[in-house]
C-alpha cells in the first residue's frame, strides 16, 4: 500500500542508497506499510532488501522543514562519481558544517560491543602540530563559524587534551565539546577543572542508562557510580554536560524517562539529553533485524509515555 | 521552574514557506553552543539549589539539533499552567539558567541509508586525508566491515 501520491516535493518516495554487500549505489523507495515506513532497495547482484526507517506518529511526511540549500562555500572535492562517493564536501551537499569532529586518538579505555570507533593502541596519536593543521583546515573549509567536537577513540586518554582545547579556542572556535565515556573525569577529581580552565565548553557524556544492568549489557562493566562522579566533578567546575544515551531496543529503551529525569535532577549542569538510536557499523554478516532498531518517532513516543512530556513539543531540525 | 514544573519552549511553527537554510544552520550552531555549554549560574546560586534539593527545570526552547533530517528536539513540559501566575522576572531568569533540551540524532548505516538525508547532514568529520565527510558516511561500512571513507 504505497501511497506515492501523498508524498510532497519536499519528501519524495524515491531516494538512493547503497548495497550493504558491495556498496553499489542503488535506487531506493520509502514504502509505507501497516507497521511503518520501510526503505526498500534491490541490488542486481545481492537481491532485494528492506529496512524499517519510521514506526508510528508523527507521520514521516510531516517530519521535514522545507529549506533552501545552504551548502558550504568552499568545496574540497568536485562532483565526479556522485553522492556519496565525492565527499569533501562536494558542491551537491546542501548543508554547511554545524559541528566538525576531530578524532584525536584511536586509543580507548573502554571496549564496548556497540562502539563504531576503533579502540586499537597500535596507531600513534596525531601530534599537536597535526591537530593545529586540522583546525586550520576546518577554519578554511567552513569559514570558522562551526562548533567543534573532540572525539576518538576516547579523547581523555590524551594527557595533552587541555592543550588541544586551548589551541582550538585560541584559533577562534567559539564552542568546543569533548565526547567522552567519563572514566577519567570520574577518576581524577581535578581533570574537569583542567579542561574547563583550558576553555572547554561542554562534555558530551556517554550515558546509556540509570543502572548497572544497562552498562553491563552495553559496555561490559558497571558504570553508574562512575557516571555520577564524572557529573559531580563537572558540576564542581561549572562545566556543562549533555547526556548521550545509545538506545538499543530491549536494553535501555525502557529507561528513556529515567534518563531524562536523571538529567533534570542534575540541571542546570546537565544541559540536556541527546538520544542516539543504535546503528549498525562494522561487521554484520546478517542484516540487523527490524526489531533491533528504534526509529525516531518511537523515541518521541517513548519520551511522552515515560515522562508525560508531550510528543507535539518536538520538531524536526532546522 | 523552581517548583519543578516544566514549561515547553518549542517555538518553531511549521509553515508552508521555504525557510532560509543558511539562517537555519546559523541558528542551529548558536543554539547548540549556548544550550550545551556551561550554565550561566553563579557559584553560590547553584550551590543553594543543590542544597535545597529542588529539582529545577525548565524546558528548553525549540531545539535544535545538530543534524540533518531526523532529529527531534523539544523541550518538555508537564502540566502547563498549574499553580500561581508566572512571575516574569523569575521566568526570564530561569530561562537563562535552567533551559533543558531533549534531542535525538538518528544515524544512518548501510542498511537504512537514505542519500537524500545525507546531503542535508551538518555533522562532519575532518578526515586525516583531508576534507569534511558527513558523519554517517565516514563511519559507514559494508557487511564485511570495509569502510567507505575511514582508513582502516
Amino acid at each position: 500500500m504505497t501511497t506515492e501520491k501523498e508524498y510532497s516535493f519536499a519528501f519524495p518516495a524515491h531516494t538512493q542508497s547503497l548495497c550493504p554487500y558491495c556498496l553499489k549505489k542503488l535506487s531506493a523507495t520509502r514504502v509505507e506499510k501497516i507497521d511503518g515506513v520501510y526503505l526498500v532497495k534491490e541490488c542486481p547482484e545481492h537481491g532485494p532488501m528492506e529496512t524499517i526507517i519510521w514506526r508510528g506518529e508523527p507521520d514521516m511526511k510531516t517530519w521535514t522543514r522545507g529549506k533552501t540549500p545552504a551548502g558550504p562555500e568552499i568545496h574540497s572535492s568536485a562532483v565526479e562519481k556522485g553522492c556519496p562517493f565525492d565527499c569533501g564536501l562536494c558542491p551537491d551537499h546542501r548543508q554547511r558544517t554545524c559541528t566538525a569532529l576531530l578524532e584525536i586518538t584511536w586509543r580507548c579505555n573502554l571496549h564496548c560491543p556497540v562502539c563504531f570507533a576503533d579502540s586499537g593502541d597500535a596507531v600513534a596519536d596525531p601530534g599537536l602540530n597535526r591537530i593545529r593543521a586540522w583546525y586550520e583546515e576546518i577554519r578554511h573549509l567552513t569559514g570558522g563559524g562551526c562548533n567543534i567536537q573532540l572525539s576518538g577513540g576516547e579523547p581523555t586518554v590524551r594527557d595533552d587534551l587541555p592543550q588541544i582545547i586551548a589551541m582550538g579556542k585560541e584559533m577562534g572556535f567559539g564552542f568546543i565539546q569533548v565526547n567522552t565515556n567519563g572514566l577519567r573525569l570520574a577518576e581524577e577529581a581535578d581533570f574537569a577543572g583542567r579542561l574547563k580552565e583550558a576553555g572547554l565548553d561542554s562534555v558530551f557524556l556517554q550515558f546509556d542508562g540509570v543502572d548497572d544492568n544497562v552498562h553491563l549489557e552495553l559496555r561490559g562493566r558497571k558504570l553508574a557510580a562512575i557516571k555520577e562522579r564524572a557529573i559531580a566533578n563537572c558540576r564542581s567546575h561549572n562545566l556543562g554536560v549533555v547526556l548521550v544515551p545509545t538506545l538499543v531496543p530491549g536494553v535501555n529503551d525502557h529507561q528513556i524517562g529515567d534518563i531524562i529525569r536523571f538529567g533534570l535532577e542534575n540541571c542546570p549542569h546537565v544541559r540536556g539529553v541527546h538520544f542516539q538510536p543504535v546503528s549498525y557499523f562494522g561487521r554484520y554478516p546478517k542484516p540487523p533485524a527490524d526489531k533491533d532498531r528504534i526509529t525516531l518517532p518511537q523515541v518521541i513516543q517513548a519520551v511522552e509515555d515515560q515522562t508525560g512530556i508531550r510528543a507535539v513539543h518536538f520538531r524536526p531540525p532546522g | 521552574m523552581p517548583d519543578g514544573e516544566l514549561k515547553p519552549l518549542t517555538r518553531h511553527q511549521p509553515g508552508a514557506e521555504l525557510e532560509n537554510g543558511h539562517k537555519g544552520a546559523s541558528k542551529t550552531i548558536e543554539f547548540t553552543a549556548r544550550q550545551w555549554a556551561s550554565p550561566l549560574v553563579k557559584e553560590n546560586e547553584y550551590q543553594h539549589h543543590t542544597e535545597t534539593g529542588h529539582s529545577e527545570k525548565q524546558e528548553p526552547e525549540n531545539t535544535v539539533q545538530p543534524t540533518p533530517a531526523f532529529t527531534l528536539q523539544s523541550m518538555a513540559s508537564a502540566s502547563p499552567g498549574a499553580g500561581q501566575p508566572l512571575d516574569l522576572d523569575m521566568f526570564l531568569s530561569r530561562l537563562k539558567t535552567h533551559m533543558f533540551s531533549i534531542s535525538c540524532m538518528a544515524f544512518q548505516d548501510v542498511w537504512n541509508l537514505d542519500l537524500e538525508r545525507v546531503r542535508d547532514c551538518c555533522i562532519h568529520v575532518l578526515s586525516p586525508e583531508g576534507g569534511l565527510i558527513p558523519f554517517c558516511m565516514y563511519n559507514l561500512t559494508d557487511v564485511q566491515g570495509r569502510s567507505l571513507y575511514r582508513k582502516q
